[in-house]
């Protein structure tokens, strides 16, 4: 069993350190806003401002934060795949544990009817010998009730 | 023809007409976004490789790589590409669905490429970065390149960063190349050339200059680059104006790759953990129902070991019942023994008496004959005697003739004497007779106490048979007593096994609820997380959207401005 959870960690942590990445190109972009409000005049400016920086800086925070939110939630499910990988082996060696004992009970079953057919094999016998002893007590009654004793 | 088939269609028109339309070379040059040619080139490359492996399914990459290279020239002529340009685009295209093959991406990360997403390297030392589609000749040094599908190359993550905006001998003839295509101007190329000899194909220790790329600062008159720092020009001139919105355009280029390679990389990482989460759920699920299983295993050793216990409570009662019945019979057997051999003794006494009687009886008998032996000569002489006394005469005197007169002399006692010695030997003759018979009753009697001797030595004989019999049936019953408590000792081994089954059966069922639970946990967040990117993702597509729009604008204003340093070019031309 094996679920690549270092994998998947691997390319949580890649993933995270390529938003980190993007935040910082974000933030030298909004250092770069500056310089377009020196380049335009200030209604220009004040334009630029409205029209595509703020949408820009408004959308770029929602992405962000659904992005951070995003790998916090992953992460919270890496844990859960690791408990999960925890109860996931437990089981396995529950699993195994009975897969073992119910072959150790099944063989002493066949054992135990093995063993039960042994013990029928003394009945038997007793019956056949006590029929026996019966009839040779009988047989000697017989005959001395015969010779007249 | 291929307008005809049905784009759904995944056999080898369906690719070949897909890959037709992302081939269009109309729709090619009214791309605008930077998003847009890379995710067409994905397309291009998805479907090319499709096609490949509709064409020669589970061929090596050469026989693969040759069935394109006979496929593209149509499919390039029917797009719209003609002549050198076809060649030129055919040789690149087949360059990046090599490098791509050559990276492993048609693997598990094939599928992201038809979504215009980057695929993750799995072979090679480049093994898990993304591939970044990039240009071949930076935009910065040849904006008309900006949508040419022979200018686009795929890059690792890593190598595209370390490229930059570094130029390298075939980016350079590539730019040549398109020049004599008319798809580039002189101008641009010489700005690409000037570029490549000032050190641009360097890293940046290395370079003559150390000046950032002069990105758009090219004299509109002369067409010479100059530097945005050059003492000459004010800050409000159009060209430092051009150079300072470029600036602030690749911030925000740089800001809109990386967010976009970050939206890329979190839908990536998110479809694993949905896929992961979906393959645990599944398996969690599995292990539900084996645990369901090991329970129910558990219930049937509980049973088993049940069936068992009785078994065994019935067995115990046979084996007492037969000990008992032994033990009755050996007692039985005992007293018929002791009993025949008492009655042997008996009769062994009996016969013991016959034989003496007859002994008696005999001599009894000896004596009587001897006895009538006695009495029968003394008979006989008494018999002579009275003959002889008969003939016995007694003178008594004489007749007158002188002669003698006798006279028989008196035989009564003679006769008397016959006549008692008849009388005894009679009466003994009787007794001869009763001392006779006395032998023959004991001749009798001894017989019948031989007999019945005979009979009781057979009954002490068969007697003691049953009494080892009996004994056997002891050893028997002894022997069935053995299996039972060997029979014991494994149904408290089974039933020691049955618990631990029950144990671990209990320990499985946890760790699967367990399990089940956490991947419901995780299902869960990933679903949340999924709401989560969707959101994000329309934040992006929002973001792309301005951008677009940002970057029309900031075309039209730069072209004002552009326009605006004109005069001094219209100037000397007049002059």
């Amino acid at each position: 069993m094996n679920f690549e959870f270092n994998e998947l960690a691997r390319r949580l942590d890649s993933a995270t350190v390529i938003i980190n990445s993007a935040r910082y190109h974000a933030e030298l972009w909004i250092e770069s806003r500056a310089l377009a409000r020196q380049v335009w005049n200030d209604s220009c400016s004040q334009e630029m401002e409205s029209l595509y920086f703020i949408p820009l800086s408004q959308n770029w925070e929602t992405a962000d934060q659904s992005g951070g939110r995003v790998i916090e939630n992953l992460q919270e499910v890496l844990a859960r795949f690791n408990m999960f990988q925890q109860s996931a082996e437990s089981h396995a060696r529950a699993a195994a544990s009975i897969s073992s004992a119910a072959d150790e009970f099944k063989s002493l079953t066949n054992h135990l009817e093995s063993l039960r057919d042994s013990i029928y094999y003394p009945f038997r016998e007793c019956a056949r010998l006590r029929d026996e002893t019966e009839d040779l007590l009988q047989q000697a009654e017989d005959i001395c009730s015969e010779a007249g004793i | 023809m291929l307008a005809n088939l049905r784009p759904s269609c995944r056999s080898s028109r369906g690719a070949e007409f897909c890959l037709f339309n992302q081939l269009k070379r109309d729709d090619w040059f009214n791309l605008t976004s930077r998003s847009g040619v890379t995710t067409r080139l994905k397309r291009i490359l998805y479907w090319m490789e499709s096609l490949s492996q509709d064409i020669v399914p589970k061929e090596s990459r050469f026989v693969r790589r040759a069935a394109l290279q006979a496929e593209l020239p149509r499919l390039l002529r029917e797009a719209g590409w003609e002549n050198r340009e076809a060649d030129l685009l055919q040789t690149r295209l087949l360059f990046a669905w090599g490098a791509l093959d050559y990276w492993g991406c048609y693997g598990e990360n094939f599928g992201l490429l038809r979504f215009g997403r980057a695929p993750i390297i799995v072979r090679g030392r480049h093994k898990g970065q993304i591939v970044e589609i990039d240009h071949a000749v930076p935009v910065a040094w040849a904006a008309g390149l900006f949508n040419h599908p022979a200018n686009l190359i795929p890059l690792p993550f890593l190598s595209n960063r370390l490229k930059s905006s570094k130029l390298k001998p075939h980016d350079v003839e590539i730019a040549r190349r398109l020049t004599a295509m008319g798809r580039l101007t002189k101008l641009e190329l010489a700005t690409v050339e000037q570029a490549y000899a000032n050190g641009w194909n360097k890293p940046s220790s290395l370079r003559q200059t150390t000046a950032d790329p002069p990105t758009g600062i090219v004299s509109v008159i002369t067409g010479s680059l100059i530097s945005v720092n050059s003492g000459s020009l004010g800050p409000l001139d159009p060209r430092v104006l051009v150079a300072r919105i470029m600036e602030s355009c690749e911030a925000l280029d740089g800001m809109i790759a990386r967010s976009h390679s970050a939206d890329g990389e979190i839908v990536r990482v998110y479809s694993v953990f949905a896929e992961q989460a979906s393959r645990l759920m599944r398996f969690a699920r599995c292990r539900m129902d084996e645990a369901e299983t090991d329970l129910e295993t558990s219930r049937r050793a509980e049973s088993d070991t049940e069936v068992w216990q009785d078994s065994r409570s019935d067995l115990w009662l046979k084996i007492e019942n037969c000990t008992k019945e032994a033990v009755e019979l050996n007692s039985v057997a005992n007293n018929q023994v002791r009993r025949w051999r008492s009655t042997l003794q008996q009769m062994e006494e009996a016969r013991r008496e016959a034989e003496e009687e007859l002994e008696k009886s005999n001599e009894a008998l000896d004596e009587a004959e001897e006895e009538l032996s006695d009495a029968r000569n003394s008979l006989s002489e008494a018999e002579s005697a009275l003959e002889e006394a008969r003939e016995t005469t007694v003178c008594i005197g004489q007749d007158r003739d002188g002669n003698d007169i006798n006279e028989p002399i008196d035989t009564a006692p003679y006769e008397r004497q016959v006549e008692a010695a008849e009388e005894l030997v009679e009466e003994l003759e009787d007794v001869r007779d009763q001392a006779a018979q006395r032998v023959d009753d004991a001749e009798v009697e001894l017989e019948e106490a031989q007999t019945r001797e005979s009979a009781a030595g057979q009954a002490v004989q068969l007697a003691e048979e049953a009494k080892d019999r009996a004994s056997a049936c002891s050893d028997s019953a002894k022997s069935a007593r053995l299996c039972g408590d060997e029979l014991d000792e494994e149904i408290l081994r089974l039933s020691n096994l049955a618990n631990c089954i029950a144990r671990h059966a209990e320990d499985s069922l946890l760790a699967a609820r367990d399990s089940l639970e956490h991947t419901c946990e995780a299902e869960r967040r990933t679903t949340e997380a999924g709401g989560l990117l969707q959101s994000g993702s329309r934040a992006f597509n929002d973001i792309f959207t301005a951008h677009h729009r940002f970057q029309a604008d900031i075309e039209t204003r730069l072209h004002a401005l552009r326009s605006f340093d004109r005069p001094s070019s219209i100037l000397a031309s007049f002059r």
